[in-house]
Formats: structure tokens, sequence, C-alpha cells
């Protein structure tokens, strides 16, 4: 998925009980686009190589 | 001394001249709550002035220090405070109209320790609604740039940029969750440090990311940034992320080091088409002056953190919109429209986005760590643009923190954050119009006293942090 059309935005801002106007949800709608046009663009094999920063730690390595 | 000089001097200069009894805290922060009640309406630095408690704390330094009693080169000296952070009976307000009535009952870690160290408190600062960025319509003013009172202070720490920089404190406290400490500091020509995730306490800071949020100095120069972060670094009992790794002295780090510094340039990341030309000049003018101080300069890729503003993003979003969900719903109505509209973004992002970000952080953090195993820092610009105008600084459509730019001028910041590293901005430049120019230097976890001890040798080589803009007419 590397888009989010308006309606898309729309059933998922009912679902969790948000009301959007016309121009918040498109201003949302091309913002979550955006995003998730960046992320699908790092190759699979790479993101499968490691584990998710669910929980994060940092320590001198 | 000259009073109308004080608001010029940096904390370690004060801090001698009141040890050694040569000025008053009382005076000296009788100076500077002059300077911010003549200032502040054009700056727009302060949310709330705390002129009272000031300055009964500042009689209590002088009574103390008076008395022979010195606690150390913060006593008796004036800062101020981001309005996230929580102090005792003082309105909190984080910048938003949400929190318009928000007085806590308690005292953050933070202030506590600053007061422990004697520090005065002036007051609360300005920013960018909860940390958030892109506010377009600032509910306590709109804060503006010292070098030139139509530019951006930038965000999210905007009050703590201009108080700094316009001499309204000595020294300030912003946060950092993406950029929001380097940000605003490469803008108004200060020095601004991200520590280490954990290295400083958030025990009652309004949070915006749990896993990226830091609390860090902003001041003018290298080492009052070392005087500011021994004040607040250290473990909290109350902030399970605070760390327990030792704290060192990082005022003698300044000048402890000895040996070649190796440091890491990506070159791809100057190649970036919203990269401004006058700040690539000017950082790459820093790395040159760095090889001139002996260090070795290598190239390193760092393709993921190219991407980095989408995982950032997708990463400290979804963090700060769990916990404004409810409030979304009910009082929705009260928030900036940019702040709101990025929020509810954020809550509509969908898990495996949200996952997809969490292994690409885990991509980021180990690209970063590979570089910084056989380098002491990176260097890279600490802000892609000079301090833009005041009306295209913001989240709405078109707007500066928004679109395709936006998530592209985030891989400056964004890859230090994503992987908890400590980071500095340190003035290297001024742009033809006058507008300062920032170097960022990142360094391994917990390796502040590194960080600012290259910051240090290079500011003093270079002596960008010397300039002070005119005070506003």
């Amino acid at each position: 998925m590397s888009e989010l059309t308006i309606d898309d935005v729309r059933k998922l801002a009912e679902t969790m009980g948000l009301e959007l106007d016309e121009s918040r949800a498109r201003t949302i709608a091309s913002r979550l686009s955006g995003i998730l046009e960046v992320l699908d663009a790092i190759p699979d094999e790479q993101l499968d190589s490691v584990e998710p920063a669910h929980r994060f730690e940092v320590g001198r390595e | 001394m000259a009073e109308h000089d004080l608001h010029l001097m940096t904390i370690a200069e004060l801090g001698r001249l009141i040890q050694s009894r040569q000025l008053s805290p009382v005076e000296l922060t009788r100076s500077l709550l002059e300077r911010v009640q003549h200032l502040n309406p054009k700056l727009g630095a302060y949310i709330t002035v705390m002129s009272e408690t000031a300055n009964s704390e500042a009689a209590a330094a002088e009574e103390e220090i008076g008395r022979g009693t010195y606690r150390g080169p913060m006593h008796g000296i004036p800062v101020a405070i981001k309005d996230i952070i929580y102090t005792e009976g003082v309105l909190t307000s984080a910048g938003s109209r949400v929190l318009a009535d928000h007085v806590p009952d308690y005292d953050s870690t933070i202030v506590e320790r600053l007061r422990a160290s004697g520090a005065v408190l002036l007051g609360k600062l300005n920013l960018s609604e909860f940390a958030v960025g892109g506010t377009i319509d600032h509910p306590y003013g709109t804060p503006r740039n010292p070098w030139n009172l139509g530019r951006s202070a930038g965000g999210s720490s905007s009050g703590s940029g201009v108080a700094v920089a316009g001499g309204l404190c000595a020294g300030a406290l912003g946060s950092d969750t993406g950029g929001s400490i380097r940000g605003p500091s490469a803008f108004c020509g200060i020095v601004g440090l991200r520590p280490t995730y954990g290295r400083v306490t958030r025990h009652g800071v309004v949070p915006m990311s749990w896993s990226l949020d830091t609390v860090g100095p902003m001041t003018r120069t290298v080492e009052d940034c070392a005087i500011m972060l021994q004040a607040i670094a250290g473990r909290d009992e109350r902030d399970s992320s605070s760390s327990s790794e030792p704290v060192p002295d990082y005022v003698d780090a300044l000048s402890g080091r000895a040996g070649t510094v190796r440091v890491a340039i990506p070159p791809d990341a100057f190649e970036y088409e919203g990269l401004d030309a006058e700040v690539r000049s000017g950082v790459m003018s820093a790395v040159d002056s760095l090889a001139e101080l002996g260090a070795d300069i290598n190239e390193v890729s760092l393709p993921v953190s190219a991407q980095s503003g989408a995982v950032f993003l997708a990463t400290a979003d979804v963090d700060a919109a769990t916990f404004h969900l409810d409030w979304l719903k009910t009082r929705g109505d009260l928030y900036d429209w940019s702040t709101r509209t990025r929020l509810e973004s954020a809550v509509l992002t969908p898990a495996t986005t949200y996952l997809r970000a969490q292994r690409a952080r885990t991509l980021i953090k180990n690209e970063m760590m590979s570089a910084l195993e056989d380098h002491d820092v990176i260097v890279l610009p600490a802000s892609p643009t000079l301090a833009p105008p005041i009306a295209q600084s913001t989240g709405s459509p078109g707007g500066y923190y928004q679109g395709r730019l936006d998530l592209g001028r985030r891989q400056y910041t964004s890859p230090a954050a994503l992987a908890g590293l400590p980071a500095i901005s340190v003035p290297c430049g001024f742009s033809d119009s006058g507008l300062p120019v920032g170097v960022q230097i990142i360094g391994r976890p917990f390796a502040e006293d590194v960080v600012l001890n290259v910051a240090h040798r290079y500011e003093q080589a270079a002596g960008w942090s010397e300039r002070r803009p005119p005070d506003p007419e």
C-alpha cells in the first residue's frame, strides 16, 4: 500500500471517532501517502533482515 | 562590569564574576528581567516570566555566596526553560490552548536539579505547540528570530533559541525529539545539544515521543552547554528511561582530549536538492577547519538514513498521537490546525506502516553505529536551510513542514534521534543575508564528552559563536 485516498482517510477517521473536514482529510491523505511512499521504497530484504525497534535501548556498543 | 553588557556574556564568564563576587546575582537577574520586559513583546520568547521567584532565588544565591558557599558555575545564573517542563504552581502550557489552565503541583526533576545547582529560573519559554513543530497560530505570541524578525526561529524549541540569541537569559533548556534543539539553535546562531536518549531525565516533561524525547541545553557557547548539561544529567528513579551510565566532567572534557579525531562525512547528504548552497558551503568550511585542526576526515555511506524523515514521522507522531487521542476527540478545536492535522494523520497511520518504520529504525541505528565504529563523530548540517520567513514556516499546505521537501529535510536531524545518539549544533557561519548556519556533530551513545570536545575545538578556531544579533528597535 503506497497511497491513501481521501476516502480511505475518511473511513479510517470514522473508525477512530475523528471528524475530519475536507481540508484536513486532503492534507492527511497527502501526508500519509508521502510517508508510505518513502517507507515502501526501502527494500523488503533489508527490512526483513532486522528486528523492529519495539523496545528501544541505547548503550555503549 | 557595565550592566549593558551582561546579556552578551556567557554562563562561564558570568559564573567567574559571581564566584569572585564582582557580580551580584540580584543585579544580573534584574538586568535580564528588564530586558525581557522591554524586548519580549518584539521577540516572543517567553510565555511566562517568573519575576518574583527569580528575584527571590537571586537574592538567596547572593546571600549564600556571600556566606562563602559557592555551589558551582550555575550558581546565581539566570536561565529559562521550554514550557513543556513542569514547574510547581506555574503555568505549563506546552504552547497550546489545550493546556491553557495547566498548573502542575510539582516540579520536574530537571527544575529540581537546576535549582540545586543554584540557577535562577527567569521563566517559561515559547515553543511550537506540544513540541510538534509547524504551528501556524502561536497562542502565546509568535517567536521571532533575533537575526531577522521576519524569519522563523525554528521549532519546536523556538523560544529557547530566541531567548538565548536575544540575550533574554544566560542559557536555556529545550527538548529535541527529532531536531527541536538543533534546528532552532542553527537558525538562531547558538549552540544546542541533544543528549543521548536517557542521559537527561524526562520526569515532569510533557511527552511527544517516549522513545525519542530528550531535554538538553541551548547556550551561547559549547562550554556553557557543558556546564548546563552537568547540572541536569544523570539517573532519575522517577524516569524509567533515564540511564545509570556514569556522568563524566563535561567541562574538563573540553580540554582533556588528545590525538586525532576521526570524522565521518556522508557525501550523499551534501548533494540533496533541498540543501541550501550557503548552508552546504558553511558546513564544508567547518569540515575544512576540523581537518586543519588535525582531524582525519573520511567519507561514509548512510543510504537508509537518507530516508529517515519518514521513519521519524511514522514513529514519533504515532507515539504523540497515542498521548493526544482523547484530547483530539474532545478538544480538537483547541489545537492549532497544523498540530491537529499532523496528530490526526498519525492516529490513522496503518499498523503495518508503523511496523515497517520500526524495522527501518533498526537499520538506521545499525548504519549510524557502524559509521561510528571507525569514527569519533559524524558531521552533517544541523538544518539544510536558512531560517525561512515566518509566514512559510508552518505545517499548512505548501508550508515548510509539509510535503516531500519536509520529509527530505528531516534526513539531517532524524538519524541521531532515531539512533538515540548525542548531537550538537554549533554556529559555522552566516549567509550573505546575515542568517546563521549551524554544523551538526554526532557522537556515540553517552559520548557527550567527545561531542563537546570536538565542538569546542572547532568553535575556538572558528569564532562564530562570538557574534550577537543587534537588539530589535
